[in-house]
């Protein structure tokens, strides 16, 4: 009677814990395939000839890129390094796509030119600084609007070891973007494509140090970008000469800013200030740092689902799935009666178990993740068919059904282990040595192997003695047996 | 229930075996002469899926598409329930895509949404080869495992069956001219999956009927292949039987993205159990037989 008790009181706590915890389902994250959004797989070349892709290097462009990715607002972009030389980009859910994939795509050539020698050079320069005072009141009170309390207030502290750390006060300077734009100097080059403007290049990319660049506050609670050059002489030769000018700093050919060099710089570091507000700072700083990596970046493989797209794919699986499951359930049901029942409620608790893990371990649910829990699925319902066919065999050979019941246990056991360890091998062997796809394929494919050793194992077991031992079923029927197939012992 | 399955299994498998290397040669042919019939995945260029919100022909689409000038030739493919294929020899451009996207939206269908896969064939066919060596090295830790659990030749056996269902599942999509996507990779390796799964039970099963049983001439050995195969055909029959039912609903119900990863499941599943059963126990027996018959100390050099 107790064993009744308790069977009744396993089942019911688990179907509960299975009730209640169901809407936790919706937690599962989607691949992109399910949920729309788009997937790039970047080749990384070095910028500069001769030079290698370094895992150092390769890692911190990813980093930038995520970085870039989250400062364009996109949920939970993915960004991971694969082999020595490729970076991977998945955002999902996205609904300005053309823009995140041009913004990914961008960082590559970072320049900071001069108008050193050019033809108009001369005669033009001499209105920029004006812009300085104007900029610099706008940015104050932006700074103000858009900084809230607990960033200022960590960023004080940032502000003043970048003073400490000894930058030249009122260094370099004022930059004529935004604001800016009124003065005299835009309206002169207007017209006029500023890469045409800035003729001589003075640093690339590969001059500044990599992720040197870093936002921080001055006194006035202005950000500002200091960089980082590595050779402090050559920035030193340049500054100079270049002291009231303007150094134009060009992504992909495109004027970013054009902050005025104030003082000759020789320690190899310089701060940008002026009129940006926090968001614009942060963009330029990331930007810089992404210029500044050796590695150019090209996209060799894409993949876009819309959002619509992926929904369908998703309620059409999940339909396909909850019907296969019935007709499944059934037929174990007609087959095993009682044990097909419990093998049907321990696949329950299997298929549970695994989405589950999916939701703690935040891993991805994508179409290959659903074939190997397919293939999961199948051998959770053979592991209860192998141990309910042994069960049935030693029934007609005459044993009792609690012997039946324990022999057939016992002799299946080792059949499912060698069976699900050599596939283990097998998926750890994919793993081990696959990328991508396949890779993820393997891994799902383990998981749903050790839930399923646990729940149609040794769980699905555990009830059915619990029946058995408590004499509830007790006649070779209830396994499916017919009396006439039994041998007398 | 039992009684059903006593045929002579060991006898029936010459012609299985014939069955099998018949079909292997049509594939070894079928792939040198006309090879695989690779989708989007595998060939350069772009593949753009629109599910429409109201229904459209090809010949409506068509001037609107070509009026772009994206690619040369693109092909027009209108499916049922509501989805059409646009294909383009080259890649698109992020500013071509989004040309498209607009004209289709703008001129065709507003509640339109894309799907687009623009693949360079070296990363795909990269992924084919990845996987190709992981299966071939998952099959070496396989015979290893076996080995030690059983004997080599089991291992062999079973990692023979296991290539064999694979072979064949491509030698099919081959013949057939069926298109081979990404997801064929997956459904390939679950296939190896469940095929090894299935010999392994009845691998399991000889073992353990050989152990109680004593072997006095040659043909008791086949005895117990046969036994052992019709003792597990119930349970084999029925956990095949199970999973292809999922993958036959997924091919019917699943979403188009999954119906030749569906497709590829159940020719494999259905390889997968008829090579446990009639390769792989028969192949055993033919490594078997050829130990060297009542050698006193069991000779361990052919290991």
């Amino acid at each position: 009677m107790n064993r009744i008790i308790s069977f009744v009181v396993v089942i019911l706590v688990v179907a509960g814990i299975i009730g209640t915890t169901t809407p936790l389902f919706k937690d599962v994250r989607l691949g992109l395939d399910l949920k729309g959004g788009f997937e790039i797989l970047y080749q990384a070349t070095p910028t500069t000839q001769g030079e290698a892709v370094t895992r150092e290097s390769l890692t911190q462009t990813a980093r930038s890129l995520e970085q870039r990715a989250n400062a364009l607002g996109t949920s939970e972009p993915e960004i991971t390094t694969e082999g020595t030389d490729r970076i991977r980009l998945r955002i999902a859910g996205v609904t300005d796509e053309a823009t995140v994939r041009k913004t990914m795509k961008e960082p590559a050539e970072l320049t900071f030119r001069s108008m050193d020698g050019c033809s108009t050079d001369a005669s033009k320069q001499s209105g920029i600084p004006s812009a300085e005072k104007q900029g610099q009141d706008t940015s104050k009170s932006k700074a103000a609007d858009k900084t809230s309390s607990t960033d200022s207030k960590s960023s004080d502290s940032n502000a003043v070891s970048a003073q400490t750390e000894g930058l030249p006060q009122g260094v370099t300077v004022t930059p004529d973007t935004g604001a800016a734009g009124t003065t005299a100097t835009e309206n002169t080059y207007a017209n006029e494509d500023p890469a045409k403007l800035y003729c001589k290049i003075e640093l690339t990319g590969d001059d500044f140090k990599e992720n040197g660049a870093s936002v921080v506050y001055n006194s006035l609670q202005q950000p500002e970008i200091t960089i980082e050059v590595k050779d402090a002489k050559k920035f030193g030769e340049i500054t100079k000469r270049l002291i009231n000018q303007p150094l134009g700093i060009f992504l992909n050919g495109q004027l970013l800013s054009a902050p005025t060099v104030r003082a000759e710089l020789t320690d190899g570091k310089a701060s940008i200030s002026g009129s940006y507000t926090v968001q614009e700072a942060q963009q330029l700083k990331d930007q810089i740092n992404l210029g500044a990596l050796p590695l150019k970046l090209n996209e060799i493989y894409s993949q876009s689902v819309g959002a619509s797209l992926g929904q369908q794919s998703l309620n059409e699986t999940l339909k396909a799935g909850v019907v296969a499951s019935i007709i499944i359930l059934i037929f174990m049901i007609l087959v095993y009666r009682i044990p097909g029942l419990i093998a049907g409620f321990s696949i329950i608790t299997y298929v549970w178990l695994t989405v589950m893990i999916f939701v703690a371990g935040d891993f991805t649910l994508t179409l290959p993740g659903i074939a190997a829990f397919i293939l999961g699925v199948g051998m959770a319902v053979d592991s209860n068919i192998i141990t309910y066919e042994r069960i049935k065999d030693e029934i007609r050979n005459g044993k009792s059904i609690s012997s039946a019941f324990k022999a057939g246990s016992r002799s299946s056991f080792g059949t499912i282990m060698d069976a699900q360890l050599t596939t283990i091998i097998a998926a750890a062997v994919m793993f081990a040595l696959g990328t991508g796809a396949v890779r993820g394929f393997a891994l799902v494919l383990i998981f749903n192997i050790l839930v399923s050793i646990v729940t149609n194992v040794f769980f699905s077991r555990f009830l059915l003695s619990l029946l058995v031992k408590g004499r509830l079923v007790n006649k070779p029927e209830y396994f499916g047996v017919k009396e006439s197939e039994r041998d007398a012992l | 229930m039992r009684f059903k399955w006593n045929y002579d299994f060991v006898k029936l498998s010459k012609y299985f075996y014939t069955f099998s290397i018949i079909l292997t040669i049509a594939g070894i042919i079928s792939l040198a002469v006309a090879g695989l019939n690779y989708g989007v995945d595998f060939r350069s260029g772009s593949n753009v899926d629109v599910t429409l919100t109201k229904p459209l022909t090809e010949a409506q689409v068509a001037p609107v598409v070509e009026s772009l000038n994206l690619s040369k030739d693109p092909s027009i493919s209108v499916g049922g329930d509501g989805r059409m294929s646009i294909r383009f020899e080259t890649v698109l451009t992020d500013t071509q895509e989004n040309q498209l996207k607009q004209a289709f939206n703008k001129q065709l269908d507003s509640g339109a949404s894309f799907e687009v896969n623009t693949v360079d064939p070296t990363i795909a066919k990269e992924l084919e080869r990845n996987a190709l060596w992981a299966v071939l090295l998952a099959s070496l830790g396989i015979i290893i495992y076996v080995t030690i659990r059983f004997e080599w030749r089991f291992a062999v056996a079973s990692v023979v069956a296991l290539l064999h269902d694979a072979f064949l599942v491509i030698s099919v999509f081959s013949i057939f001219r069926l298109e081979v996507d990404l997801t064929f990779i997956t459904a390939v390796l679950t296939i190896i999956g469940y095929s090894l799964n299935d010999t392994i039970v009845i691998f399991d099963r000889i073992r353990s009927n050989l152990r109680f049983a004593k072997q006095r001439k040659r043909g008791d050995v086949a005895d117990i292949v046969n036994k052992s195969i019709s003792q597990t055909m119930t349970r084999s029959l029925n956990t095949v039987l199970t999973v292809f039912i999922a993958c036959l609903l997924l091919f019917i119900m699943g979403s188009e993205s999954i119906r030749m990863f569906s497709l590829a499941m159940m020719i494999g599943l259905a390889f997968g159990a008829y090579s446990s059963i009639f390769i792989a126990s028969p192949l055993w027996l033919v490594l078997k037989n050829r130990q060297k018959p009542k050698a006193k100390a069991p000779s361990k050099t052919t290991a």
